[in-house]
């Protein structure tokens, strides 16, 4: 009975979601743009953070190849839009994969690989930044997009399959899998989980989306250099969404995205730099008294209700 | 192309960077080793203690070296309140080690974020120098800006003596106990719920100090101290997770190389170095190529 209300809740705002180029301004559907784009990286990162453990704080250098390659095929070799948009998710896929090879093949301390995907962005923001060929700090003007309700229905298709992706791995063997590293890492590996494997598995599936997204956002924005395709704050509030809103969850990251990309479209015009203030003001008040996240919260409010 | 003289004068650059970076990082080395949590606003403390020295300097007209003495004692005390607001409701709530790692992680990250913007917003992003013993030295046709020197000799100072106060004095024994055997510590009698407040208040006592000192030769403006983080993060990796001396020498060879680095391959390309070298060097550390006991 409760699932049959949950089911027709999606539907209810699936339609909702899909009409809403035809109903709203095109500042609300911007507004959305930008909702979409933090629900699908919170939501991404979630699934490497929020299962095995494992906090990545520069999941924007993925987002930032996702940008570049878009914008490197379109610009530089002349490719077709879809094919870029494929490339650049390959790209960020090989990045990850790569990535993983080097760091999650044996154990290593989390904040270790905290830091060094924080590096990782500053790295290549800087190697992009100073290299000829990748356009240096000029970056890439882009062919405008022909639409901006293409922009929002690819990142709306983007977040879906964001959400979907979660919940297949929520439920499955994998999600078990992934579940028992976040516990205990060695106790999995002397199960036999096959905990490299898994990791590295998930962190490519979580790579796929930001480059996805990085390459509509790039088109979408027109215009890309490296300070604003791998610029940290991206992937900081991705963080911050995440942890506020339940890390470790399905919807968790997406209730956090979407009240945390309310608050930084009311704050940023009015005072520059108060809305990182806040989120951190409240991340930290999240963690030191509800961990769960503002679903656990929910939950609590919700058990106390029906007791 | 690269003469003795310009060759010696990257040197001392490098040098002098290398034992701020030392001395930072031994205060993240302190933290880390007693209280396992890795802080991620170290480098934002150092950035605070710059200011602070700098309104100090402009204000009062006291030198830095006074202003360094002054914010030591001050930045203990901001340490061991950060370890009683943020980390001890974390202990509290889960003590396993790995939880609470994961938790300060964040919770330090979300520290970092607030001491950051906060600077940006009341002070602004304008960046703020101080002039102090600029004169130049000069020996053997060198010419060094005495406040580099004056940078160097501190560091290099105050790192001998943390060296000085671990190894040599009952409390600093008690510390090192801690960091080695938890468990071990409390059945000698020592209470780790105190040595985490020390170790804490130790630590930014040391970026106080290297803060204060940076100030000199840096322009201070409030995002300085990521980079600081991000460096004394290197160095301690480099330098050995419980070693002091392993620390100040990793920090000067990072230092020196950073120099050279920027002077072949450009400014631009000094932090890719930096994260290379350290990705390097995790990798090789867990494939096991580097041992001397050492675990990562």
């Amino acid at each position: 009975m409760y699932s049959k209300y949950k089911l027709l809740l999606v539907v209810c705002a699936i339609t909702i979601l899909f009409s809403i180029p035809h109903l709203a301004s095109t500042y609300f559907i911007s507004f959305m743009v930008l909702l979409l784009m933090y629900v699908t990286m919170t939501e991404s990162w979630n699934m490497l953070a929020g299962y095995t453990g494992y906090l990545s704080l520069g999941h924007s250098v993925f987002f930032g190849v996702g940008c570049y390659t878009f914008a490197l095929a379109v610009v530089k070799l002349k490719l077709t839009y879809i094919l870029a948009l494929i490339m650049s998710g390959i790209m960020a896929a090989l990045l990850a994969l790569a990535l993983g090879f080097i760091l999650m093949s044996s154990r290593i301390r989390i904040a270790y690989f905290a830091v060094l995907t924080l590096g990782l962005n500053e790295i290549l923001k800087t190697i992009v930044a100073n290299s000829e060929a990748l356009g240096s700090s000029y970056g890439f003007t882009l062919p405008p997009m022909p639409a901006l309700s293409l922009g929002y229905y690819v990142c709306l298709i983007l977040a879906i399959s964001s959400i979907l992706v979660t919940i297949a791995i929520e439920r499955s063997k994998f999600g078990i899998g992934l579940k028992s590293i976040l516990e205990d890492e060695e106790v999995a590996d002397s199960i036999g989980v096959n905990t490299s494997k898994y990791k590295i598995y998930v962190f490519v599936l979580s790579s796929l989306f930001p480059g996805f997204l990085g390459a509509i956002i790039a088109w979408n924005w027109s215009y890309i250099d490296p300070y604003l395709a791998f610029d940290l704050t991206f992937s900081i509030d991705a963080v911050m969404m995440g942890i506020f809103g339940g890390v470790g969850t399905v919807w968790g990251p997406v209730i956090g995205s979407i009240c945390l990309t309310i608050i930084i479209e009311l704050l940023w015009v009015r005072i520059p730099y108060f809305h990182a203030i806040i989120f951190s003001l409240l991340v930290i008040l999240i963690v030191i008294k509800v961990p769960g996240g503002l679903i656990k919260l929910a939950e609590q409010a919700f058990s106390r209700l029906t007791r | 192309m690269l003469d003795l003289q310009s060759l010696a004068q990257l040197l001392i650059f490098g040098l002098t960077w290398g034992g701020l970076f030392a001395l930072t990082a031994n205060g993240l080395n302190l933290i880390n080793g007693v209280t396992n949590i890795l802080n991620l606003a170290h480098g934002e403390l150092v950035m605070l203690s710059a200011y602070t020295m700098f309104w100090l300097f402009t204000i009062l007209g006291l030198s830095p070296i006074l202003s360094m003495l002054a914010s030591a004692p001050l930045f203990f005390l901001i340490g061991m309140a950060i370890q009683r607001l943020v980390v001890y409701p974390i202990i509290k709530a889960d003590p396993r080690i790995d939880r609470v790692e994961r938790a300060s992680l964040i919770v330090f990250f979300g520290v970092l974020l607030f001491i950051q913007n906060s600077a940006l917003l009341i002070w602004s992003a304008d960046y703020r120098v101080v002039t102090y013993l600029n004169e130049p030295l000069k020996f053997w046709k060198l010419s060094i800006a005495a406040n580099r020197v004056v940078v160097l000799i501190v560091a290099l100072m105050v790192c001998f003596m943390l060296h000085f106060f671990l190894k040599n004095t009952f409390l600093g024994k008690a510390i090192r106990a801690i960091s080695q055997d938890r468990e071990a510590g409390m059945v000698l009698g020592i209470n780790p719920t105190y040595m985490g407040l020390l170790s804490f208040g130790l630590g930014t006592a040391l970026a106080g100090m290297s803060g204060s000192l940076a100030g000199m030769i840096y322009v201070i403006t409030p995002t300085m101290g990521f980079i600081f983080t991000i460096k004394s993060f290197i160095v301690m990796l480099i330098g050995g997770l419980g070693s002091t001396m392993g620390t100040l020498v990793a920090g000067i060879c990072l230092g020196v190389f950073e120099a050279l680095g920027a002077f072949l391959l450009g400014e631009g390309y000094k932090e890719a170095i930096d994260y290379i070298v350290l990705l390097l060097f995790i990798l090789l550390m867990s494939k096991g190529y580097i041992f001397r006991g050492r675990t990562l």
